[in-house]
């Protein structure tokens, strides 16, 4: 079976020191993996990676079976990947339309994916014509995934998307991820919310040290204790 | 009080051309993060360019006016492509002097093509309407009148074209942009299109209004990219804002200061703009 993306042995980073040393990664499908692991073991950067955003020294990265390998970002995502940054995942003086435009900026939309999209989060929808610098960090995280996914793409790259969230929106922006993959959507996404992420993921990945040290069906990574004591909290 | 509203046509006038030439710099800071040294120079090219029209081919002002916006278009997108390109990774300093350096280069080849002195684009004098004991030149109604027609142009283009949010997208942040699948080199192209276009029509206007000489738009660099700061660098329509208050606050004060101090009412105001508040007059969006 051919992956959607396959991450082989990838060796890179920001400067001369490599931050991932030889990760490994494959998703197949419409399914949801937590990449797990300590801060600074590189999560970030191999979604970075993936968009050419850091340099791959050493291996290489594929989508659909193509080689998108140190690609220009704007091409990956003209693939059909997209990509929910941290931080900084919004256009602040684009209003909430606008935004929403730029992720139609290489598939036009006559509407109805945008229609689409409010129907997912009818928040936004009354926030419309408001800057997008204006929103709450829920919200900007509603739309930060809604203009990801109006690229309509197959997979969909999401860091830490519950990060800056209050306690109750957790739960919900996690299930609004779940509601995603039902559309036939991959999500590859980190989470420091591990336990929560994992009960509604397929797979799980932990990282360390810049590669992938474990991966596991979610539910077997949940009931291991070695695992929860070391990443999942108490 | 009659002085005092001729002052501020006066005054309207000259931020007309700070505002052409501003917004450039401002939109050129906004997507590729530097200042734009060379500004002037292309502004002077662009006057240059008309004059051009005017003498081979016997057109009117208004109709050299879109011939040398297009022919300054084309330079601005030939030098990036030839210079600026290759320093797009490079810190923004080394785009400063580069930059510098291409000023120069401008001047130079002007100076070698249409020579050292002045130039007039029509001679003979033209009679001033006077309204209320205001007078009125019909050059001065022609240049506020285009340039509020180019403003509303480009206005239009930033609020409802897919390339202008585009532009302003990659000017809040160039890499969600690429990640959004913007073609940023395409805007880039873009934005020296613009640029360059803005930058003729402020050459042609001063040139109209004044005399062409090489240096015609390097002498007002200082007041352009005081209008561009104080309007919030990276914002277009704070340079207009900020075009508009420099060359009225500059026009006053030759009503009790020597005329020559003018470059030095635009630091003023833009030292005053800045610790009043620091990002600019128009308000940050973020
Ligand atoms: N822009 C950057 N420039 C240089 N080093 C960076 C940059 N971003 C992250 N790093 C370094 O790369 C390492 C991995 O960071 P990151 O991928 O953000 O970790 P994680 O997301 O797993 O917490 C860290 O040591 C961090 O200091
Ligand atoms: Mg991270």
């Amino acid at each position: 079976m051919s992956d959607l993306l396959a991450i082989e042995a990838v060796h890179g980073g920001y400067g001369t020191a490599d931050i991932l040393n030889g990760a490994d990664l494959r998703i197949s499908g419409p399914e949801i993996v937590v990449i797990i692991g300590p801060n600074g073991a590189g999560k970030s950067t191999l979604m970075k990676a993936v968009f050419g955003l850091v340099r791959v020294r050493v291996g290489n990265i594929r989508f659909n079976g193509e080689d998108i390998t140190n690609m220009r970002a704007d091409l990956v995502a003209e693939r059909g990947l997209a990509y929910v940054p941290q931080e900084r995942n919004v256009f602040p003086s684009l209003t909430v339309d606008e935004n929403l435009d730029m992720g139609a900026y290489l598939k036009r939309d006559d509407g109805k994916r945008k229609t689409a999209i409010y129907e997912i989060f009818p928040q936004l929808r009354l926030r419309r014509a408001q800057r997008a610098g204006s929103l709450s960090g829920g919200e900007r995280q509603m739309l930060a995934m809604g203009r990801a996914l109006m690229i309509e793409p197959k997979l969909l790259l999401l860091d830490e998307p519950t990060a800056a969230l209050a306690p109750r929106l957790v739960d919900e922006t996690l299930e609004k991820i779940v509601e995603i993959r039902s559309l036939g959507i991959g999500v590859l996404m980190v989470e420091q919310n591990a336990k929560a992420a994992l009960r509604r993921a397929d797979r799980g990945v932990v990282m360390v040290m810049g590669r992938v040290r474990l991966e596991d069906e979610a539910h077997n990574l949940l009931a291991r204790t070695d695992i929860a004591d070391l990443f999942l909290g108490a | 009080m009659t002085d005092f509203v001729q002052l501020i046509v006066f005054g309207i006038v000259s931020g007309a051309i700070f505002a052409l030439g501003g917004i450039g710099i401002s939109v050129i800071f906004g997507i590729l993060r530097f200042a734009h040294l060379a500004h002037g120079d292309m502004m002077t090219l662009g006057a240059y360019l008309a004059l051009a029209a005017i003498s081979a081919l016997q057109l009117p002002v208004l109709a050299a006016l879109p011939l040398a916006m297009i022919g300054t278009a084309a330079t601005a997108i030939a030098i990036d492509w030839l210079f600026y390109r290759r320093f797009r990774r490079a810190r923004p300093v080394i785009l400063l002097i580069s930059s510098f350096g291409m000023a120069l280069v401008l001047r130079s080849a002007i100076q070698l093509i249409w020579g050292p002195g002045n130039h007039v684009y029509e001679s003979g004098i033209s009679i001033p309407y006077v309204l209320f004991d205001i007078r009125i030149k019909p050059d001065h109604v022609m240049i506020v009148g285009c340039t509020v027609a180019i403003i509303v142009a480009f206005h239009l283009f930033l609020t409802y074209t897919r390339l202008g949010k585009a532009m302003r997208a990659m000017s809040d942040d160039p890499d969600l942009a690429r990640v959004s699948g913007v073609d940023t080199e395409r805007v880039v192209v873009w934005t020296w299109a613009i640029g360059g276009a803005l930058a003729a029509a402020g050459g042609v206007f001063l040139a109209l209004d004044t005399q062409l000489n090489p240096l015609l738009c390097w002498n007002i660099l200082l007041p352009m990219f005081a209008a561009a700061i104080v309007g919030g660098i990276g914002r277009p329509y704070g340079a207009i804002a900020g075009g508009l208050l420099i060359g009225i606050v500059e026009e006053l004060s030759t009503a009790v200061i020597e005329p020559a101090y003018k470059p030095a009412v635009a630091f003023i105001i833009m030292i005053v703009v800045l610790i009043w508040r620091p990002t600019g007059i128009v308000r940050s969006q973020t």
